[in-house]
């Protein structure tokens, strides 16, 4: 617990995605229209808009707080799912070993040759860009990296004394994999969900920057590429925008830091 | 992966034939005939047969929507690209290498924990929104450098203006590749800087400069070339979003449009490409670390 409140990147990462969280509530509860145009078009940050207002007269501070939910859902939803799977696979795999093993090993070689944001931005483009599509492709292409991580810790866990004295007074596979573990693996599993929800977070927003995101939301990366023709002239409209997203990613990477630091995770998580 | 592809777009909502011909509701003996013309009436697994037979001779097709064989419009893009995504791996490698091998000597100083920081914000920082705001700052504000485009308008294909065109692209794409080479040279540095033959070479009395650079620093090398080589495939095609922010005329700009406009052929190739380019930087990086290492020696 000392090294919990030790480590200064996972304090600031924390309270930071919990803020984010906070105004995505606090924009649902508001209730104020992030659609809503008026006469002050491309106005400077005053007392009535506190963050100006874009190229249509919407609020920029109302807009941003909406766009919270809409960055928060697509970067955590995603890389949930596939720390559930890819932790499933990959015990299983590592574990057993086998055809399941062969299959998962050459699905990971195949999800790291395409990029990622390729493979959203095509079936983003075909398909519509809803954020449930855009989640589904992020979930399928993530979690083979999460079971390869899984894989190669169980492989060396599995050989250890304590599944052996576990064996020896009974204990079956399910209780070995569910009690033992499970619980050591969780560490790695949950610093390289931190990280992938920091990419989601990127690639929602680069998708809906090209034109192909979700339009019935609110997003970041969509008023930064609607920004793109007044940037130079009010600055607002891209500023304060990117300056969210960015935080924000920033935040969840510094959680992903911070846990490694604290469960001493070796970071050979990126990618 | 190409199978892949086809099925993935044919399964999309919509009919190629349609956005060929421009508008939907356009004439049916027209469509027809672009059907026809293009083999789209054929079944999926014939055009899938169809094209890797073709593929295996290097012939990638012809795209409708460009006007042009796939691999003459690849071609035609491929120069824009090399130049952008190598002037990235160049700037990445002597600035990542450098910074990080300082860092690594100087532990815990001003520029390892600058270093450190900055690593960070590059993973965190959305490319778009960087190379937007640097458009907005030396481009539309100082007048410095061109805001996006290869060639200036008026007087284009000078290579002095080319350079100036490619500043502001390179620089973008370049930073998380940047914070990746610092990132791995510091730790691979800083472990080497550990190792037995680093003390006797102190114990000889070699300067400390010599130590980092002679013995420590080319040991730290292999896996940078894992990080740089890993990434090529990924810098090549997946510039998309950077090409598009500074209207740069290469393959990323070029696999955009193609989604867009549901170039079936256009697509296939350049993944296609993308998966080769991958192969042979993954060559090459074995060709590297042989030469970087010499006790791992040819057979």
């Amino acid at each position: 617990m000392r090294a919990v409140r030790e480590s200064r990147r996972l304090t600031i990462g924390g309270v930071f995605v919990l803020a984010v969280a906070g105004a995505a509530v606090f924009a649902a509860v508001a209730g104020a229209d992030a659609f809503r145009t008026s006469e002050t078009i491309l106005g400077a940050p005053s007392g009535a808009h506190p963050l100006g207002t874009d190229e249509l007269g919407r609020d920029i501070l109302t807009r941003i707080l909406d766009g919270a939910a809409t960055t928060l859902t697509v970067a955590l939803a995603p890389a949930a799912v596939a720390a559930v799977i890819g932790t499933t696979v990959g015990l299983a795999g590592g574990f057993y070993g086998g055809l399941l093993d062969e299959a998962l090993l050459k699905l990971t070689e195949l999800v790291l040759i395409v990029p990622r944001f390729l493979v959203a931005l095509v079936a983003a483009a075909l398909f519509g860009g809803s954020l449930w599509l855009v989640g589904v492709v992020l979930a399928a292409t993530f979690w083979p990296t999460t079971a390869r991580l899984v894989r190669a810790d169980t492989i060396s866990l599995r050989e250890r004394e304590f599944v052996e004295a576990s064996r020896s007074v009974g204990a079956g596979d399910w209780w070995i994999l569910s009690r033992h573990l499970l619980l050591l693996v969780a560490p790695i599993v949950v610093v390289n969900t931190s990280f992938q929800a920091g990419q989601a977070a990127l690639i929602e927003a680069g998708l809906a920057f090209l034109g192909v995101g979700d339009r019935n939301v609110v997003s970041w990366g969509a008023m930064i590429a609607d920004a793109q023709s007044y940037v130079g002239t009010a600055w607002w409209t891209s500023v304060f925008p990117g300056a969210a997203l960015a935080a924000t990613i920033l935040a969840l990477n510094l959680v992903g830091d911070g846990l490694a630091d604290v469960w001493d995770v070796r970071a050979r998580t990126r990618l | 992966m190409t199978a892949a592809t086809f099925a993935l777009i044919s399964a999309a909502p919509g009919d190629t034939a349609q956005v060929l011909a421009g508008q939907a509701g356009a004439d049916p003996a027209y469509l027809a005939l672009i059907r026809e013309r293009f083999q789209l009436d054929r079944p999926l697994r014939y055009q899938i047969a169809s094209y890797l037979g073709h593929a295996a001779r290097g012939d990638l097709g012809y795209s409708p929507v460009q006007g042009r064989p796939v691999r003459s419009a690849i071609e035609a893009r491929l120069p824009a690209s090399a130049l952008l995504a190598g002037t990235a791996l160049v700037l990445a490698t002597v600035v990542g290498v450098s910074v990080g091998t300082f860092a690594a000597a100087h532990r815990g100083g001003a520029v390892d924990a600058a270093a450190s920081v900055m690593s960070l914000l590059a993973y965190s920082l959305p490319v778009f929104w960087l190379g937007q705001l640097l458009v907005a700052l030396f481009a539309v504000r100082l007048h410095w450098l061109p805001a996006g485009g290869m060639h200036a308008a008026d007087e284009p294909g000078g290579v002095a203006d080319v350079l100036r065109h490619l500043v502001l692209p390179a620089v973008t794409l370049s930073l998380l590749l940047v914070a990746l080479v610092v990132r791995v040279t510091r730790a691979a540095t800083a472990e080497a800087l550990g190792e037995d033959y680093v003390v006797a070479a102190r114990a000889k009395g070699a300067p400390e400069a010599r130590v980092v650079a002679v013995h420590a620093l080319p040991n730290a090398l292999r896996p940078v070339v894992t990080v740089l080589t890993g990434y090529l495939g990924l810098v090549l095609t997946g510039s998309v979003l950077v090409e598009t922010v500074f209207v740069w005329p290469g393959l990323g700009r070029l696999l955009y449009d193609s989604v867009l406009a549901r170039d079936t052929p256009m697509l296939a190739g350049l993944l296609l490409f993308s998966a080769v380019v991958v192969v042979l930087a993954n060559i090459a990086a074995d060709i590297l670390y042989r030469v970087l290492d010499p006790r791992t020696g040819f057979r």
